[in-house]
């Protein structure tokens, strides 16, 4: 038996147990080409499973979500589905936690209608606000496993902006996503944190009353953030990516995904934000701030930290919602790394043998 | 020094330590918070232990760092007896009083014929003066002005070494239990060797005697000196905890901070490696016991410890976790004096009710050890309940328990219940073969999966109504469903998990002066009384000390009570007098006692005394007595 270490997770190797009546599925490792892509200018590198040879569906397939039709959120399951099928990553080594409103559905919903006991996750739907605190714990004691905690903005950057802020000051491997849609969809209508102040949609209960929160400003603001970027949901594909290159990532990745809400706040469609949408890595920084484009000498690099706070700010000044891979830390550590957790040895995993202590162990304690 | 350090006093009337009961000494100290008085304590409870007494503290001390203006209640009662009483008698027979406050409440509970040693930079008011008179006691006023004012160190180690002159205790002693303390620190033995040396010779100077002693005997075998908190985290450890989140919080931050220390020492010893555990300070307790879930949920044995204030934040994780049926979570509540920021520093088992309704209306165990002994082994055995009912399991203790230093048994592997994950599946059960594997059984905890096991994937039963049962899922794979038949079942299914462990239940335990036995429902007698927390110490001293014969019922598991309510009922029958003796206002477990075991219709209600403290002092056995 044998670690291996795949797309973003470790798991145990054994060849005779990867045959095809093998209770792990078969996982044609020896077919696997490494393959990149890019976002911006980062690349990004995978072992690619040709599609006729992968053992494991799109869970897309397998989702039971009772969605508004249209709905944002439905377009980001697609994309961490896309991604997980993608990357080939088994489904039972897939930790999903999830917050409490439309945004916590997807933990129950992506793969878990699907037949085969081995194409389902290991989800939970937690208390709200609150996936970030259960994934650190999750990512600690099961360290090869893929940990993925997500929600809506109002999970994630509202009642859950504290546990946020530590989950990412820990780099706790894993990947943090929220989708932003700038109200309370599941309790009707509220306003949320990231709301516009004073801007009130024909079926929203309220306007804001102060001035909103931005989530990439809040991740960049933690000094242990090593991956903060922002997504529209409407882009299947670059959703796909960027969940990809979260999972790839070894630290705690943090999406902001865009997700238009089709019921409560409708006029923030895509359509509105299109225009809005600036792409740190590709824009044209001459149309929108003059001095910027002087100082980033036509190339914007997410790997600096302070160049890339002070860019978004001032094109976030500048009416703009930028979007793109924010900051990377090339040499991020994870927190699993840090402390030399061992996908061999989780800490979940002891037998009770191996927890008993005998008589001689108690003397020494 | 020259000039002679007493004040004149009156003749002295000495005390006798020795009763039917055997040796008894207790020693009431005060000193101002922040001004190093737990080297006193310590010295002095190690003389006590290693002279083969059972030793221990009671510590009144305030929620502040250091005290400048002298205001806080800071004080101790430090305890040696061959009877095995710990804790608090009410008087003491000497007092050290460093301190001005709160010295009308030492005073008055030093023992008639006792003695008091001053220092005499305190005023003693004229009223205090006539109450030492009343009461017989020897005052010793030390004028300790040759020893600088802010010398605190200096200070202690004198007035202990006459405190240690009074008690004829060789300078060979006084030794052995600095070593103890300050292992390796040679200089530190030194300088207080000579300190307490400069003490003793003030003794000696003294025209006025006291000469109490100690008796030299061999130290207690198999026992040791060690706080609650320690000891019930040292028992966590020993159960399979391996991850313990927490908040900072007195008096619980102990009890987490013994978890890691007794992991430590396994890693120092080489039976874990650092990865083989983690401890983690949690930004708030609604992360750490969110947190506790998460590594519960991945497979881990988990305690999460706070107080009261802290469990108000738990409340909705604690809930979760029932929702969730998940394993291997010991939730400690540390109690203390509420409410809310109330008395933080000060003790209670006052957590009761809220444990019982905590979260919302779904099946949890409740389970007090109440004696420091059983800190212990009662962890192995509660970690098993919450693996095989897959339902909350809370472990009260108390503030007195946690933060004080007691004469223990050393750790016993005999006592500790073997580990039992219950039903689960790991990833080497699917090296087997396919795995059949169904998480949504009705009426009983299915196999729960380890995450990374091929073919156990599951959404944990939580915010969708995941039912199992049904005509169309034999297998038990679990379906989403709203129907108002199938949330009733689900709901008399968490219920129905309750009779599945109701017989690992900690059982009612009899105690009488031959010894501890579970309940067999056959004494009976004039007093019977039922305890539960730590009144239990002075329930059984006051036994002992009572001149008609009395039984204790020791309940350690508090809720539910149904299970044991006919050990209870046939307990209260047999007995003319029974009180519930309980560290509450509301008599907690009278209430609960009523409420379990006497509600159902026809059910005659007994007459159930109540005995009870609420100072946020230790009950002493002399409180009961009095009662009584």
């Amino acid at each position: 038996m044998e670690f291996v270490r795949f797309n973003g997770v470790e798991f145990p190797y054994h060849p005779e147990f990867y045959g095809e009546q093998s209770p792990f599925g078969h996982l044609p490792l020896e077919d696997a080409v490494e393959t990149s892509f890019q976002l911006g200018q980062q690349t990004f590198t995978y072992q690619r499973i040709p599609e006729e040879k992968r053992p494991y569906p799109n869970l897309e397939m397998g989702n039971a979500a009772n969605m508004c039709l249209g709905c944002g959120h439905i377009g980001i399951s697609q994309g961490l589905a896309d991604a997980l099928y993608e990357l080939q990553i088994p489904p039972w080594l897939v930790m999903a936690t999830s917050g409490i409103g439309c945004g916590g559905k997807w933990s129950s919903d992506i793969g878990q209608m699907l037949d085969d006991p081995l194409h389902r996750v290991y989800g939970a739907h937690v208390t709200h606000g609150q996936s970030t605190s259960s994934g650190f714990a999750r990512g600690v004691i099961q360290p090869g496993l893929l940990n993925i905690m997500g929600g809506g903005d109002g999970d994630i950057a509202s009642i859950g902006l504290a546990y946020l802020h530590n989950v990412i000051a820990s780099n706790v491997n894993g990947l943090v996503f929220s989708m932003t849609n700038n109200v309370y969809g599941l309790t009707k209508g509220q306003p949320s944190r990231t709301s516009e102040k004073g801007r009130k949609d024909r079926r929203m209960t309220a306007a804001l009353e102060m001035e909103p929160l931005d989530l990439v400003l809040e991740a960049l603001a933690i000094s242990g953030a090593t991956f903060v970027a922002r997504t529209l949901s409407s882009d299947r594909k670059k959703t796909r990516d960027y969940f990809m290159a979260a999972i790839l990532h070894p630290g705690c990745a943090v999406l902001d995904i865009i997700s238009p809400c089709v019921t409560w706040n409708m006029s923030q469609n895509a359509g509105y934000w299109k225009p809005l949408l600036f792409e740190m890595a590709t824009g044209n920084y001459q149309d929108v701030v003059v001095d910027l484009e002087k100082h980033l000498d036509g190339k914007f690099d997410p790997t600096d930290r302070a160049t890339a706070e002070f860019v978004y700010r001032r094109l976030t000044e500048a009416g703009k919602k930028p979007v793109g891979l924010v900051y990377y830390n090339k040499d991020s550590v994870s927190f699993q790394q840090d402390h030399g957790l061992r996908a061999e040895r989780p800490i979940g995993n002891l037998t009770s043998a191996e927890l008993t202590l005998s008589q001689d162990d108690l003397g020494k304690m | 020094m020259t000039t002679f350090p007493f004040e004149a006093s009156h003749d002295p009337n000495i005390v006798d330590l020795e009763s039917a009961l055997g040796y008894d000494l207790q020693v009431s100290v005060s000193q101002a918070n922040g001004r190093g008085i737990q080297t006193t304590e310590s010295i002095l409870t190690s003389i006590l232990f290693r002279s083969g007494l059972y030793a221990s503290i009671d510590r009144t001390f305030p929620s502040n760092i250091k005290d400048v203006h002298e205001s806080y209640l800071n004080f101790s009662s430090i305890r040696g007896n061959s009877a095995g009483f710990l804790g608090r008698k009410r008087e003491s027979e000497i007092t050290l009083a460093l301190y001005g406050t709160p010295l009308d409440i030492l005073i008055a509970e030093t023992r008639e014929g006792g003695a008091l040693i001053l220092d005499s930079s305190i005023p003693l008011p004229d009223g205090l003066r006539q109450e030492t008179l009343s009461r017989n006691l020897t005052l010793y006023e030390l004028d300790l002005s040759s020893i600088q004012k802010r010398d605190d160190h200096r200070r202690n180690s004198t007035t202990l070494g006459f405190l240690l002159g009074l008690l004829g205790v060789s300078d060979e002693r006084i030794e052995a239990a600095l070593r103890l303390n300050f292992p390796g620190k040679d200089d530190v033995i030194k300088q207080n060797l000579a300190w307490t040396g400069e003490g003793k010779a003030l003794y000696a100077q003294s025209p006025q005697r006291s000469d109490l002693s100690i008796p030299v005997r061999a130290p207690l075998d198999g026992f040791m000196l060690q706080s609650g908190n320690q000891r019930a985290a040292a028992g966590a450890v020993a159960a399979g905890a391996r991850a313990g989140f927490y908040y900072p919080i007195t008096p619980a931050s102990s009890y987490m901070e013994g978890f890691e220390k007794a992991l430590k020492k396994l890693v120092s010893a080489g039976r874990l490696s650092e990865s083989d555990y983690l401890v983690w300070l949690a930004e708030s307790e609604i992360a750490s016991s969110q947190m506790a879930i998460g590594a519960a949920l991945s497979g881990a044995r988990v305690v999460t410890s706070t107080a009261l204030p802290g469990f108000n934040n738990y409340m909705e994780n604690l809930a979760l976790a029932a929702q969730f049926e998940v394993p291997g979570i010991l939730w400690v509540d540390v109690q203390r004096m509420g409410i809310s920021t109330g008395s933080p520093t000060r003790t209670a088992d006052a957590d009761l009710l809220t444990m019982i309704s905590a979260g919302g209306p779904f099946p949890r165990v409740i389970v007090s050890p109440g004696d420091v002994e059983a800190q212990f082994s009662l962890p192995s055995r509660l970690f098993n309940i919450a693996d095989a009912g897959q339902l909350p399991v809370i472990l009260l203790t108390n503030l007195w328990t946690g933060e004080n230093l007691f004469t223990a048994p050393e750790y016993d592997a005999s006592e500790l219940a073997p580990i039992d994950r219950g039903p689960r599946v790991t990833p080497e059960d699917a090296l087997a073969g396919p795995l059949d594997y169904a998480r949504y059984l009705m009426g009983r905890s299915a196999p729960f999966a380890v995450p990374g096991t091929p073919g156990a994937g599951h959404i944990v039963r939580g915010g969708n109504f995941v039912v199992a049962d049904r005509a169309d899922d034999p297998r038990g794979r679990g379906s989403y469903s709203e129907l108002p038949g199938d949330v009733k079942r689900l709901t008399e299914h968490k219920h129905a998990k309750l009779a599945l462990i109701a017989d690992m239940l900690p059982k009612p335990q009899l105690i009488t002066p031959a010894g501890k036995s579970d309940y067999q429902g056959v004494s009976g007698g004039d007093i019977g009384l039922i305890v539960w927390g730590s009144a239990v110490h002075p329930a059984t001293e006051a036994q002992a000390k009572l001149a008609e014969h009395a039984d204790v019922l020791q309940l350690r598991t508090v809720y539910p009570l149904r299970q044991h309510a006919e050990q209870i009922r046939s307990f209260v029958r047999q007995h003319a007098r029974v009180a519930v003796v309980e560290q509450n206002f509301e008599g907690q477990l009278r209430e609960t006692i009523l409420k379990e075991c006497y509600s159902t219709p026809g059910t005659v209600v007994p007459d159930l005394g109540l005995i009870n403290r609420y100072d946020g002092r230790q009950m002493t056995a002399e409180d009961i007595l009095e009662a009584l």
